[in-house]
């Protein structure tokens, strides 16, 4: 489900930079979409969005065009409350008629599903029904009929998997099991390396294998110390591996360990599928993600900070597939790339990425410049590229949650294909608009405001701001729940960017090295400012919010300005120190602030832009949000605001949830949150 | 073997109750020595597995038995297994009264003497998938025991009531299993270690029949009795009154860990339920305990109500009012206090020097200490002993060359006596010889400590020198048999295990020192008794190692940071910031008895920073060992992390060990041997 619609690159690459950060931004925004504009305001007939809608949400991803282009497979997730859990479904619709055909039942995490080269047959990831731990395993489903076949068994579940040009094989990524025999005498101590506060076991590093489609002839392909990425719990896969046309050559992502703190030192490798050997693509020493053959398997795409620094933009690199650096073919459209995919001649690629307050997509030529295609107000999320050109993807507008739509080609119109929340037209919601205004350093920046469904002009509203994680990322007109039920509870809500965001360009992400929170913090006032002018908002009744790097910014925030009646702080990062030391990418902060801690004076630096070294200042009551078992901003954040605000007599509630992530991955848990989030906001400010 | 630290503060003073008592205790007659060493062997790591535990002595009624609980260890299942066991005391012989039963704990006679009441592991709740302790009761007319409660959260410790007939015992408020079971489990936190995973609830008192039938609840409210964690011996035992109407017991003002100082005697009418506070005070009291003549109460609180003094007994008329310290002349924190036979002197127990001591203290009038010889009695931030009707006493003890046997005196005049033969076996180990050690400290301290020297010690030659420090650091280190102590002696280094200002053993002005000064102090202490050691013996200067277990962590990780004399160090468990301990350690803000505030208030966070030794990792050269639990709620493993990075990223070099378990320190013998041959190769190895 796009619930938890953080990207697959939120372990996996060099965008993440504040990779902790990174991560939760988009939680809050349930992707999603609906073609034309919704009627703003209250409208007859129609009743306010409920907490209790969220569960009616029905997600929609990784959609995969067949060969032939007729149909697409995507996977479908239901709520399920009763079981605390979301129910997957892998759909087929055909593009000609929109027409959706289940073709799983009762299977649970299903994921990523792959066409064979010939389109006869599906494979995906499902969680499998027997064996320890129920991991996830591949699956062949044949087009022809009958029941899906598990064609691997391995001991510690499969992340990726991509089929060989000629259909007869299927590479996938395992981590290497542990070693049982000494696990079962106890023996299970192990040495740490730039590893998180929770693991409890040697991080052990991933590989390639292969089988032939029908389950025979599992073998090894690569080994060592090394690793290819590994997602976190809860975060979607990273991308897949890609078989050259020719099916003699993978390339992959390669780790130096497989410990998430190292996960900068990651470059494109080509494997040698028959004799398994390895060679290296470009002279980059870190920062490689995503590596592609083209079509005609003569160029590599991958995914590279611009100019090879960490704290610019990712770019788009495409090099010749025998070897080298190639060439940077993003630079000039100057957005944060999110994913690139090729299309069909080879010639050019299709990107996906933030703009303003917009998620687009561009055609990007191999030299020239990137053209952007005509959406409008669709938001789109995952894409797929098929025969001819054409284009499924996963979008949302701001009133209707995720819908698959489809482009014949890049200069076609879209069109939805499904209908799974077209239940949501009896919702009055909130009008959710683009808001820019004139920011500090010369910036111009913008957010995202909803405003109640029946609105009037001439009332004062309380103010909520939900401020999105990162920072590495922005907020968007996407398909906002949280935001929506916030608006319906007679508030107004705004989502504003700030320096760092991923919308405005290179020179405005970057901005946030070495500043982690007083430009980004001066950002957010002017935006205020600038919305009290534009509408009549009570100066009395603001409250301010956010998860992740959200929590950063709000922590920061109270302890720096005195406008706030309230706070509610979500896996709050709280102190730079503790993320160094703790969060599973630790060590990744040292180029944020060009070093450790530990070494030479930078611990002032650390501590001068910790929201906890200026809780002293805070006056407003705050409600604090974590997991227990946080791997990504651990609870550590937490315990210290809580301890610090308590000792300096200011009321402050701390709730926990028991359960592992950056952010809850069950609906329960998830509609709990949004519940003790939303209560706290109404209770502090009406 | 290991005895850890009690999980609850048994009384209020340990608040930095971070101490590893790596020794395992017991007592024989004689030291073994270097000179003895023909035809014994050294001893090895394989031998940690052969050392039988035994503990938890409880005279019977009429003063003929012993009941008692064997340990031993079992490598296969990775376990400890536990045996009730039961010792006559005329002739010595000792027998098993359980077989294949797991986890027993807390053996405690009827007042008949006709049927003994233990705890021990049972399924629990619907599924009965959890393992809980629950109270059995054991007919010594014969058959087998009999389970009497189901507590869904385990029963935490128990007692008799005089007439026998009814039990009293201690377990926490279920969790709402629908809730939780519909994930509608959110944590409210309060003053919580950073493990927590649910709610903490209350701890309170339930009455059932021996028999098993009748179960109700006794108290009940937001308060709570503070947890106990079985095996341990219970925080602070619940304690009838002889004739059956009341029960005194300390309350906690939240089941909170941090905050356990909020805590006062209390005694609960039997029949109304009705509740009332014993002297009026609403922090740092525990441990109150009736007189057999129903009179009295006796309690424990820190000297004058200052947390950073020793624990004193105070008795008080059981009616009411604060009573009067009777303790304070002995001068030593008192870790545990029993009534004589006659309601008018207390059996006491404390660290005194390198040794633990135990008097007899009357209501009025000067302590008299018990003739032990060489015998150690087991210290565990607790005495375990036992007093009989007849003033018998029985304790377990161990000596510098014999791990833990139980020992007997038919009066506090008599020869202490053997009873028990489990360890036996060591005499056939050539041992190291361990001897109390004294130099002339820092700022007019008088202090000691242990050396342990390599089984065919020479005058003639140098030896590498390795530190171990105790933890605590309201602890201390003393002869009682050591296991780590004598295996790294037995691989040729002399071991020196000194004690500091801080440590609970000569008195309170030394054991106060540690209030606001953390390292500074005890770390000149250290270096002073190396000092007086090089004049003692030979050293090799160039060959010195430094290690300890929590705040012997601490204090390892202090010194690597503030001198430059060692070669390697192995910090295991270490405290290295104390700003982690105020926010996650199970007792949290209680870390604020160290400082006096809180880091977060006024200017005390650089007094934090100040004496952290994370804060000079900068300066470490020595190659350093890391171990750590991964989920020690005591001191969580972010201190761990902290050196690690910083070592690492100032080129030291560093290997960080950890153990995928819960606890201040594995509780099983495979994980057990795992650190201590670590431990002692990584030291050996980089003093070769």
């Amino acid at each position: 489900l796009e619930a938890l619609a953080m990207r697959r690159s939120n372990i996996g690459t060099s965008r993440l930079l504040f990779p902790s950060l990174f991560a939760v931004a988009l939680t809050l925004a349930l992707g999603a979409i609906w073609a034309t504009a919704a009627p703003r305001g209250a409208v007859a007939g129609k009743r306010a969005i409920t907490l209790d809608d969220f569960a009616r949400i029905v997600g929609i991803s990784g959609p995969a065009i067949s060969p032939d282009g007729t149909r697409i497979a995507a996977v479908v997730s239901h709520v399920n409350l009763k079981e605390d859990r979301r129910d997957t479904q892998l759909l087929l619709i055909d593009v000609a008629t929109g027409t959706a055909h289940p073709l799983t039942w009762g299977r649970r995490g299903v994921h990523t599903p792959r066409w064979s080269p010939k389109g006869d047959r599906l494979a995906f990831l499902a969680q499998a029904p027997t064996g320890k731990g129920k991991k996830a395993q591949v699956f062949v489903l044949s087009m022809a009929g009958g029941e899906a076949h598990q064609i691997t068994d391995a001991a510690e579940g499969v992340e990726q998997l991509a089929w060989s040009p000629n259909g007869a094989t299927i590479a996938y990524a395992t981590p290497d099991p542990p070693d049982k025999k000494a696990l079962e005498k106890r023996e299970d101590s192990f040495e740490m390396g730039d590893d998180g506060l929770f693991t409890s076991a040697a991080p052990r590093p991933q590989h390639i294998w292969l089988v032939a489609a029908d389950g025979t002839g599992n073998r090894r392909l690569t080994s060592g110390k090394w690793s290819l990425p590994e997602s976190a719990p809860n975060v979607p896969p990273p991308p897949p591996l890609s078989w050259s046309p020719d099916g003699r050559w993978i390339l992959f992502p390669r780790r130096a360990t497989p410990s998430i703190g190292d996960w900068d030192q990651s470059t494109i490798w080509a494997v040698d599928v028959e004799s398994g050997k390895l060679r290296k693509l470009t002279s980059h020493p870190k920062f490689e993600e995503d590596p592609l053959f083209s079509p005609d398997g003569k160029r590599v795409s991958y995914l590279f900070p611009r100019q090879g620094q960490p704290s610019n933009l990712t770019d788009v690199y495409v090099a010749s597939s025998a070897g080298g650096n190639g060439t940077d073919v993003t630079a000039a459209l100057d957005r944060d790339i999110g994913q690139a995919l090729w299309m069909p001649g080879g010639d050019s690629l299709l990107l996906e990425a933030t703009e303003g307050t917009h998620r687009r997509l561009w055609i990007q030529p191999v030299s020239g410049p990137a053209r952007l295609l005509a959406l409008g107000d669709l938001e789109p999320s995952a894409v797929s590229v098929g025969p001819g050109g054409a284009i499924a993807f996963v979008a949302t507008t701001p009133e209707r949650a995720s819908e698959l739509y489809y482009l014949s080609s890049p200069e076609a119109q879209p069109r939805r294909l499904t209908d799974v929340n077209g239940w949501m037209s009896e919702l009055a919601l909130g009008r959710s608009e683009g808001f820019d205004w004139e920011g500090p350093n010369g910036f111009h920046e913008d957010g995202v405001v909803v405003s109640p469904a029946d609105f009037a002009a001439d009332r004062k509203y309380p103010l909520v701001l939900v401020i999105h994680g990162g920072p590495r990322s922005a907020s968007t007109l996407s398909f906002n729940f949280f935001g929506q039920l916030l608006a319906a509870h007679g508030f107004i809500l705004f989502s504003p960017n700030y320096r760092g965001s991923t919308n405005l360009g290179n020179a405005y992400a970057k901005a946030i090295f070495g500043d982690a929170g007083d430009g980004p913090g001066r950002d957010v006032m002017a935006g205020i400012a600038a919305l009290e002018k534009h509408v009549s908002i009570d100066a009395t009744r603001i409250g301010v919010s956010g998860w992740s790097y959200g929590g950063y910014m709000t922590t920061w925030l109270i302890g720096h300005y005195t406008i706030w009646k309230t706070a509610v702080a979500g896996a709050p990062v709280t102190d730079f120190v503790n993320q160094y030391n703790w969060a599973d990418n630790n060590v990744a902060r040292k180029y944020i602030y060009s070093g450790s801690p530990w070494t030479g004076d930078n611990m002032a630096r650390y501590r001068e832009q910790s929201p906890i070294s200026y809780a002293k200042h805070v006056t407003a009551p705050v409600l604090l949000l974590h997991d227990v078992r946080d791997p990504r901003v651990s609870i550590t954040n937490s315990f210290e605001f809580f301890h610090a605000l308590r000792d300096i007599g200011k009321p402050v509630k701390f709730i926990a949830f028991p359960v592992v992530g950056h952010f809850p991955p069950d609906p329960v848990h998830e509609m709990q949150v949004y519940r003790d989030w939303s209560g706290w906001m109404t209770e502090h400010l009406k | 073997m290991i005895r850890l630290i009690r999980s609850g503060f048994p009384r209020f003073a340990l608040l930095l109750g971070l101490a590893v008592a790596l020794s395992a205790g017991t007592a024989a007659a004689t030291t073994a020595t270097a000179r003895q060493a023909s035809a014994k062997r050294e001893i090895r790591l394989s031998d940690y597995a052969r050392v039988v535990n035994v503990s938890d002595p409880e005279i019977s009624p009429d003063g003929k038995q012993i009941a008692c609980i064997v340990s031993r260890a079992n490598l296969k299942d990775d376990r400890h297994d536990t045996q009730l066991s039961l010792i006559e005391i005329a002739s010595g012989g000792l027998r098993p009264l359980t077989f294949a039963r797991r986890g027993i704990a807390s053996p405690r006679w009827s007042p008949q003497g006709d049927r003994l009441g233990f705890l021990a592991d049972a399924p629990t709740g619907k599924d009965k998938k959890e393992t809980k302790k629950q109270i059995f009761v054991l007919s010594m007319a014969g058959g087998e025991a009999e389970k009497i409660t189901d507590a869904a959260e385990g029963v935490e410790q128990f007692a008799w009531s005089p007439d026998g007939k009814t039990i009293a015992y201690v377990t926490a408020d279920p969790q709402d299993e629908k809730a939780v079971k519909e994930h509608k489990d959110v944590v409210k936190m309060g003053n919580d270690g950073l493990f927590l995973k649910a709610t903490e609830k209350p701890s309170h008192i339930w009455l059932v029949g021996a028999d098993g039938k009748g179960n109700r609840r006794l108290t009940s409210g937001k308060w709570s009795l503070p947890k106990s964690h079985p095996p341990g011996p219970p925080s602070s035992p619940i304690s009838w009154s002889p004739d059956g109407r009341s029960i005194t017991f300390t309350r906690d003002a939240t089941p909170h860990f941090g905050d356990r100082d909020q805590s006062r005697v209390s005694v609960v009418d039997v029949g109304t339920g009705k509740i009332r506070e014993l002297t009026g005070r609403t922090e740092l009291e525990g441990t109150p305990i009736f007189s057999p003549d129903g009179a009295k109460i006796a309690y424990s609180y820190p000297r004058g109500g200052n947390s950073g003094n020793e624990n004193e007994i105070s008795v008080a008329p059981a009616a009411g009012g604060r009573g009067g310290e009777v303790t304070t002349a002995i001068d030593h924190n008192i870790a545990r206090a029993l009534w004589m036979p006659d309601s008018r002197s207390l059996l006491v127990g404390a660290h005194d020097g390198t040794g633990v001591s135990l008097w007899i203290q009357p209501l009025e009038g000067a302590a008299q200490k018990l003739r032990l010889g060489e015998l150690q009695p087991s210290w565990s931030f607790w005495i375990d002993a036992s007093v009989g009707r007849d003033g018998a006493i029985a304790f377990t003890a161990s000596s510098p060359g014999r791990a833990k046997e139980v020992y007997y005196m038919a009066g506090p005049n008599a020869q202490p006596r053997r009873l028990t033969d489990l360890n036996g076996w060591m005499s056939g180990l050539a041992l190291g010889r361990a001897e109390d050690f004294r130099w002339e400290g820092p700022d007019g301290f008088h202090e000691d400590g242990v050396v342990v020297y390599p089984p065919d010690f020479s005058r003639e030659r140098k030896y590498p020198l390795i530190l171990v420090i105790h933890g605590g650091p309201r602890a201390a280190s003393t002869t009682a048999f050591s296991f780590l102590a004598q295996l790294i002696a037995a691989k040729g280094a002399i071991v020196f295990s000194p004690n500091y200002r801080g440590s609970d053993n000569l008195g309170n002005a030394y054991q106060h020192a540690i209030y606001r000064d953390a390292g500074g102090g005890p770390g000149r202490d250290v270096m002073a008794g190396i000092a007086a050691l090089e004049k003692h013996v030979s050293i090799d200067t160039s060959r010195i190692g430094v290690s300890g277990w929590s705040y012997g962590g601490y204090m390892t990780t202090w010194l690597l940071g503030h001198y430059s004399i060692w070669k390697v160090a192995m910090a295991g468990a270490a405290v290295t910031d104390l700003v982690n301990q105020y926010n996650w350690a199970d007792f949290n803000v209680l870390q604020r008895h160290a400082f006096g505030a809180s880091p977060w208030v006024g200017s005390t966070m650089a007094e934090y920073r100040e004496q952290s030794p994370i804060t000079y990792a900068a300066h470490v050269h020595a190659p350093t060992l890391i171990m750590a639990d991964i989920f020690d709620a005591r001191v969580p493993i972010t201190n761990s992390y902290e050196f690690y990075h910083a070592l690492k990223d100032n080129g030291t070099p560093v290997e960080f060990i950890a153990f995928p378990v819960a606890g201040h320190f594995p509780s099983d013998p495979v994980r057990q041997m795992d650190i201590f041959g670590r431990w002692s190769s990584w030291l050996l190895e980089h003093l070769k």
